[in-house]
């Protein structure tokens, strides 16, 4: 059985989907990542009806739940084994996530002393294909 | 020195301190840090006693290491080390004796108990993997 | 911390790691104030005390006659560079935002490079720093591997100050235990990460312990070539490398002949510094500083209030037209009125039907729900009659036991009511 957290509550997200920015689906050179419009003039700026919304502090999450996933665990990335024994004692609290840049030899000593530790890992299954097919 | 002032010198710079993305509280690496969290009642450093709980090299049972609260400025002759390996029903309650009885730290007594079985869980042999069975090559 | 703590002996230690018999007093450096904060700040001054000043060149930028076009030419205001017959004329010049323009601000040779510092502070941040070189636990949170050194303040005999040969000293921190420290500067050698590397910064590594002497007999040149150690007079100490980074816990090791003198250049509290005009050390702000020590004090206890235990939760208002329970509370007598109110209106109903049954001349079949209620209520009545004519009747007979027929309807009421002036 996979470990649990031990506090697991509703998390409530305020909203879900991404805030775009103003007129980026009109030119291919303005990106959808959010930017506040700052001219006189603007009317997302100035929150006219039926225009792109804000983004606020009103959106934030709840604090508890902030930056949970949605398992009830936060994760730390983590490099090694030693990161990884930093979690021992909050393995129902916090789970680890290995880094990209770790090999796949080294990924397993770090999945197989989480298992020891009973350490959740997100991504337990990254880069094992390749070594089983061998 | 006391505690509370040296918790005060080492707590927002020190080489042990483990800060990780969105995480409020950080963790801290140094020896003798039971929950391994940044705190001033956890740190192994500041206190003239602390208990940590480590693996013994063989894997079999736990290692408490403490230090003794006479020789402060002793760094060598501070730390004492008992092994214990008794299995976890007999170590764990020679642990909690070793803790409470001269009252070493009540205050970690709980946490001492919770590392240490952490400790001897790690040490068991992992359950057997369900394999699937694999695909049939074309 | 306190004055008046007792200084403890220190013992010396020979070169072999072995107390030499020899003990001093600690000097009272090490019970002086520890400040991070004048620390921080008297290294973050000096540490600029090193620099060379540089600029960018003066003309730099501002080689060309360029003039702004003025409105009217629909272009930018900006100066462009004069004349014809080449790709440079009619382009912006002078800008931060031009190409071949100045920078903006451009750096100037006379920028305040160096900073004076006071000299108490000066004196106060390296007596900090000393005081925390004693601490075990401050030197260890910066990392240092100390957990075998035998003491601190570790000091040891004047015979190491006649070393010569590398080996010698690498002998001898093997044998004091300082050498895991030097181990961990070896494994911590790395080229620097960033742009460093093409500034002359390129190779790291961390600090190793700091030797303080009070004569150079060759130790120096003995040391030298241990990556990590650095060495220092007594007479010459330096803030930059008793606490490196501007945090105290450097891991110093003391030669006899330099920890006999602190006391000298220092001073007691009792006694002034006899090296160092009028100095004395600084007082500390609190004498004791274990909080946990303070609070349990009687002194402190006896002003305190006493600790607020009893929850106080607020009470609910409740409408006691809308919550019955809350109107028994007000009123008991409002239970009776509201059984008779449903009693009454459960007969008017039955007469009102049976009414309606006659005038419309249905004939009520003993099965309908009408006829069923008219019936069990005939029963009932019967039956109230009958026990009523059964019980013997005892008027005034003992005042305790009252005859319970007669108080069958007012009873739960007056029982009700009974409790309720009481709360009140």
């Amino acid at each position: 059985m996979s470990i649990r957290p031990v506090y697991r509550p509703t998390i409530v997200k305020k909203r879900t989907k991404k805030f775009i920015r103003h007129q980026s689906d009109r030119y291919d050179k303005l990106k959808r990542n959010w930017r506040k419009p700052k001219g006189i003039d603007n009317r997302v700026r100035r929150r006219f009806k039926g225009q792109y919304l804000m983004p606020n502090i009103g959106y934030g999450s709840n604090k508890k739940t902030r930056h949970m996933l949605p398992t009830g665990f936060r994760k730390v990335l983590v490099h090694n084994v030693k990161e990884l024994e930093v979690l021992m004692m909050q393995n129902r609290k916090f789970c680890a996530e290995i880094a990209h840049a770790v090999s796949s030899k080294k990924r397993k000593a770090i999945v197989e002393r989480a298992q020891q530790l009973s350490i959740r890992v997100t991504n337990a299954n990254a880069r094992l294909r390749s070594e089983e097919n061998e | 020195m006391s505690s509370h002032l040296n918790w005060m010198i080492i707590r927002n710079n020190n080489a042990f301190l483990l800060k990780k993305r969105n995480i409020s509280k950080p963790f801290s690496t140094e020896p003798n840090n039971l929950t391994n969290l940044s705190s001033y009642r956890y740190s192994g450093l500041v206190h003239r006693k602390s208990v940590g709980i480590v693996d013994t090299p063989d894997k079999k049972g736990f290692t408490v290491v403490y230090k003794k609260a006479k020789s402060v400025n002793k760094p060598a002759k501070a730390t004492v080390r008992r092994t214990m390996k008794a299995g976890a029903r007999r170590s764990l309650h020679k642990l909690r004796t070793l803790l409470t009885a001269n009252k070493y730290r009540v205050d970690l007594n709980k946490v001492a108990l919770r590392r240490a079985s952490a400790v001897l869980r790690s040490q068991k042999p992992l359950p057997a993997k369900k394999i699937r069975a694999p695909k049939k090559a074309d | 911390m306190s004055l008046s703590s007792a200084r403890p002996l220190i013992t010396v230690y020979s070169e072999k790691n072995e107390p030499s018999g020899e003990t001093i007093s600690l000097p009272s450096v090490f019970k002086a104030p520890i400040r991070p904060d004048v620390v921080n700040f008297v290294h973050q001054q000096m540490s600029k005390n090193s620099r060379q000043p540089y600029c960018v060149s003066k003309e730099a930028g501002h080689q060309t006659s360029a003039e702004s076009w003025g409105t009217g030419r629909a272009v930018a205001r900006i100066p462009r560079v004069r004349g014809g017959g080449t790709h440079r004329s009619g382009q912006g010049a002078f800008g931060n935002m031009c190409r071949g323009g100045r920078m903006f601000a451009p750096t100037k040779p006379w920028r305040r490079w160096h900073r004076r510092i006071n000299v108490n502070q000066k004196r106060y941040a390296l007596v900090s720093s000393i005081a925390a070189s004693g601490v075990p636990a401050l030197v260890q949170s910066k990392g240092h591997m100390v957990q075998e050194v035998p003491e601190f303040p570790l000091v040891v005999s004047d015979k190491i100050q006649e070393y010569n040969k590398t080996k010698q000293a690498v002998i001898f921190l093997r044998r004091i235990k300082a050498w895991n420290d030097i181990q961990k500067v070896y494994k911590s050698q790395r080229f620097r990460a960033g742009k460093g590397k093409m500034r002359n910064r390129r190779r790291i590594q961390r600090r190793g312990p700091l030797i303080i002497y009070g004569q150079d007999q060759g130790l120096r040149k003995a040391f030298r070539n241990i990556p990590g150690v650095d060495l220092m007079n007594i007479n010459k100490l330096n803030l930059l490398k008793l606490a490196p980074g501007g945090h105290v816990g450097r891991f110093i090791i003391w030669t006899k002949s330099a920890f006999d003198q602190l006391d000298a250049l220092y001073g007691t509290w009792r006694k002034e510094s006899q090296l160092k005009d009028g100095y004395n050390l600084p007082f500390p702000k609190m004498a004791n500083t274990d909080l946990a020590r303070l609070l349990k004090s009687d002194e402190i206890r006896k002003v305190l209030r006493a600790p607020r235990k009893k929850v106080v939760r607020s009470v609910k208002k409740l409408n006691p037209l809308n919550n019955t329970r809350a109107m028994l509370r007000l009123n008991p007598y409002a239970a009776v009125l509201k059984r008779r109110a449903i009693l009454t209106a459960n007969k008017r109903q039955l007469a009102r039907d049976l009414l309606l049954a006659e005038k419309r001349g249905i004939k009520l079949s003993p099965k309908s729900t009408i006829a069923k209620t008219q019936k069990t209520l005939e029963i009932r009545k019967k039956q109230i009659l009958k026990a009523k004519a059964a019980k013997p009747k005892k008027p005034k007979a003992p005042k305790a036991a009252k005859p319970a027929a007669k108080a069958a309807a007012p009873a739960p009421a007056k029982v009700a009511a009974k409790p309720a002036p009481a709360k009140k």
